[in-house]
């Protein structure tokens, strides 16, 4: 029995191994399968992960391991040094793969992968079971496979960006790279599924788009075919009030009134005033038709309150009501600390520091942090070595010939 | 044994999941051949059947009378439907007895809903042994907010990722249903090793601070605000969206190193700005950009962006809603997907993202009436008779579709 809360203990992909070479498109997936309990190796060029040199940059520190962004992309995984775009690294991806369970890879042209078939889709270096999961801006197939993409263009290509941003603006791209964070996720999502289906069917390859990703999570066929819709203005609206934002006293507050029990609310909030009671006004379809009027009427009934009041007001009487903060205000809501969200994370700097914790909270836990992101081939000895059986010797000649 | 070789075959899910969160986890779940029940109440039907989530004229109504709209028939798609009132004492028995046969419970109602009926996990979990429960809210079932309620647009707002992006947002949404459904997989995997079922506690604002980490780090380390950066791109020379010649089109161009400036330049003919350290590149920025702003801007987006990748740069046309339907590289790859529903018969959809060469991703059927399938499931897994179906419909426990209400 003891045996069995250890396994508990590893989490669920306790056992599993996992081979990362995607760089920096695939890295959120991957640390979601390490927080899993998957042992995980990155595999950085000799130069460094692209993550080496984005910020932000851990205040006083410089170097290849300053960048907070990298550590929390590659907490919880060990990291190894390889030139996987040159043949000679193939003898070494051998033994990897003979190693690991999945492969997570992002082949393009600019940065191909040794051993990889972009015809066939295939990996020469990898036993038939494999998991192999392909993240990429558009799929192994199909006319824009070998187009060249970066997180602002591939975003741009996915749709989604159309219609977001300033009514009369610009669209605006999605902060940090989290457009190519939630086709890591589609990947990690499916690695999960491929291990589940392991034992009937056993490896398979996995061909993520970030534009389909995309394209899943909204309505462009469905509106397209319900009306013919060509673009969407980039409002900021849904479009029935009070649902939107507003200005108050010291601040903005933002509903959500989609219900006809929470237009109730919203009269009980503001005190019943007279002129809204048209019991009409519940239904949302009608008030989207006098928006104009109704936002006239209800911004000066909104604009003397305090944020603060608005809030916990509307909340206790069962309104979707929340607040604009910042950021900083975010992360010291006591709501977070209440519910023991944040990590002491430690970074390859060999400091600590405080960085958001798992977003899967359950009990018992799923997920653990066991380590931080790995500095600059911090694994080479132990992996090619300790556990693929190279020699130092062999070692130093890659060293040598610039593939580790 | 099924010949079914998915993922999650043989998989029984019961989804109260509501709105985009909930809809969108337990889709997730059927594209890996999950049997997923959605359960809808004909008293308080989904609120996405409202004729605001519908576009143009795309209203239907059932033959219940209830209605429904594109939107919730893409969001169900996959699911079954059970029409059941848990406000009623024999509703809520069937429930406990449904529990008794599934794998997975899913809700995402306000705190203590599930409570009010007696259904909690410990009280679910006494029922069947190992359950996974998946509760998704927008701040927790626990701390001082547990009670408080939300939506997307609360939360990105809540969260500051409105702060750093101009748009009163939407994502913490679809993120929290596809992390749900990743939490699913997981616990499932658990309870395959163990026999140890997982009570999912998923709080929108927990998903999108561990998602949007590298925002938060600079705030939390450094104790400084993060930038907005708008279009602008940390590390590259150039980054930004041009106006076309079209009504509201835009290019995406961004440059990532000398040889694509040099390109650059080449492509808008001025030599003359060609620098050779990446330090000078921000003094020439303002007037690279102004010659490639006059480039675009007598071009459509989509020759623009032809040209600076026939160049060799990273491009592409912000892409409106008819280009991503028309888009080839979707069609090549057969990725809208038609699917048949009563209502509005067969129509195009989104398909998977998921794509395992095996085992793909997929649904047979956009989403369900209301009640569609309550006899059949009912019949299926917990071997009622005609009869008894009748006596429960009679109770107003159970609906089944076809009738009017």
């Amino acid at each position: 029995m003891a045996e069995a809360r250890s396994t508990d203990l590893i989490g669920p992909l306790g056992g599993i191994r996992v081979l990362d070479l995607s760089g920096p498109i695939g890295a959120y997936g991957t640390r979601l399968l390490a927080d899993l309990g998957a042992d995980v190796i990155l595999v950085e060029s000799p130069e460094g992960d692209q993550l080496r040199r984005r910020p932000p940059f851990h205040h006083g520190f410089d170097g290849p391991d300053a960048s907070l962004a990298f550590a929390v992309y590659h907490a919880n995984k060990r990291g190894v040094t390889l030139r996987t775009t040159s043949p000679s690294a193939l003898e070494l991806l051998e033994a990897l793969g003979r190693h690991v369970d999945v492969v997570v890879i992002s082949p393009s042209r600019r940065c191909p992968l040794a051993g990889f078939d972009a015809d066939e889709q295939s990996l020469s270096w990898v036993p038939d079971d494999m998991i192999v999961c392909s993240v990429t801006p558009f799929g192994l197939t199909g006319p824009y496979r070998h187009i060249r993409a970066t997180h602002l263009t591939s975003y741009a290509m996915s749709g989604a960006m159309h219609h977001v941003g300033p009514a009369d603006g610009p669209p605006l791209v999605v902060p940090g790279q989290a457009h190519w964070d939630l086709a890591a996720m589609h990947g990690a999502l499916c690695v999960l599924a491929a291990l589940e289906a392991r034992s009937a069917v056993g490896g398979q390859l996995i061909d993520i788009s970030a534009q389909e990703v995309e394209a899943s999570h909204d309505f462009f066929f469905e509106r397209w075919a319900a009306a013919g819709e060509r673009r969407r203005p980039r409002t900021t609206s849904i479009g029935y009030p009070p649902t939107g934002a507003w200005e108050c006293q010291d601040g903005r507050i933002d509903i959500a009134a989609h219900q006809a029990r929470h237009w109730d609310a919203f009269l009980e909030l503001l005190g019943n005033p007279d002129i809204l009671q048209e019991p009409a006004l519940r239904e949302p379809a009608v008030r989207q038709q006098i928006f104009d009027g109704l936002r006239l009427i209800i911004e000066p009934l909104i604009a003397g309150r305090s944020r603060e009041d608005l809030f916990s007001t509307g909340q206790s009487l069962g309104l979707p009501i929340g607040v604009f903060n910042t950021p900083l205000e975010f992360l010291s809501d006591p709501q977070l600390a209440d519910r023991d969200f944040f990590v002491s994370l430690p970074t390859p700097t060999g400091e600590q520091v405080t960085a958001p914790g798992s977003a899967l909270s359950s009990e018992p836990s799923l997920t653990q942090l066991c380590r931080s992101a790995p500095t600059l081939g911090e694994h080479n000895q132990s992996v090619y070595c300790d556990e693929l059986g190279f020699t130092v010797d062999d070692l130093a000649t890659w060293r040598e010939q610039d593939v580790v | 044994m099924s010949s079914d070789t998915r993922p999650l075959a043989g998989v029984r899910v019961l989804s109260f999941g509501a709105f985009v969160a909930g809809n969108a986890s337990a889709l997730t779940l059927a594209e890996f051949g999950a049997d997923v029940i959605k359960i809808e109440s004909h008293q308080r039907p989904e609120f996405l059947r409202n004729a605001a989530y519908s576009y143009g004229d795309s209203l239907r109504i059932e033959p219940s009378g209830i209605s429904n709209t594109p939107m919730n028939a893409t969001l169900s798609r996959g699911a079954r439907g059970v029409a059941l009132d848990m406000d009623n004492p024999a509703g809520r028995d069937l429930f406990t007895r449904l529990v008794g046969a599934v794998d997975v419970v899913s809700e995402n109602f306000g705190s203590g809903v599930m409570q009010s009926w007696g259904a909690s996990y410990d009280e679910l979990r006494a029922i069947r042994p190992g359950l996974v429960m998946l509760s998704q809210s927008g701040y927790g079932r626990t701390g001082r907010r547990a009670s408080y309620r939300a939506y997307a647009s609360n939360i990105s707002n809540f969260t500051g990722l409105a702060s750093q992006w101009a748009t009163h947002g939407m994502l913490s949404d679809y993120v929290t249903g596809v992390h749900s459904a990743v939490a699913v997989i997981a616990a499932l995997t658990r309870r395959r090793q163990t026999g140890q079922g997982t009570y999912l506690d998923i709080a929108q604002i927990e998903v999108m601070g561990a998602f949007l980490a590298p925002m938060y780090m600079e705030a939390l380390v450094n104790d400084r605000a993060p930038v907005a950066h708008g279009n602008a791109v940390p590390g590259a020379l150039l980054a930004g969206v041009y106006p076309c010649v079209d009504v509201d089109s835009w290019v995406a161009v961004e440059l990532e190193d000398l040889d694509d400036w040099r390109l650059l330049c080449d492509v808008v003919e001025r030599r003359d700005l060609v620098v050779r350290d990446a330090g000078d590149a921000p003094a020439h920025r303002e007037a690279l950009e102004a010659e490639l702003s006059a480039w675009a801007a007598v071009r459509s987006s989509l020759t623009a962006a032809h040209l600076l990748q026939r160049a060799g740069l990273a491009s592409a046309p912000v892409q409106t809603n008819e280009q991503v339907v028309h888009d080839p590289q979707l069609r090549h790859r057969h990725f809208p997907t038609e699917l048949p529903q009563p209502d509005f018969g067969v129509s195009e959809y989104a398909g998977s993202p998921n794509r395992l060469s095996k085992t793909p991703g997929r649904v047979e059927r956009g989403g369900p009436r209301v009640g569609e399938h309550t006899d059949i499931v009912l019949r299926e897994w917990l071997g009622l008779e005609l009869d008894e179906l009748g006596q429960l419909e009679q109770a107003g426990a159970i609906f089944c579709s076809g009738r009017p209400r």
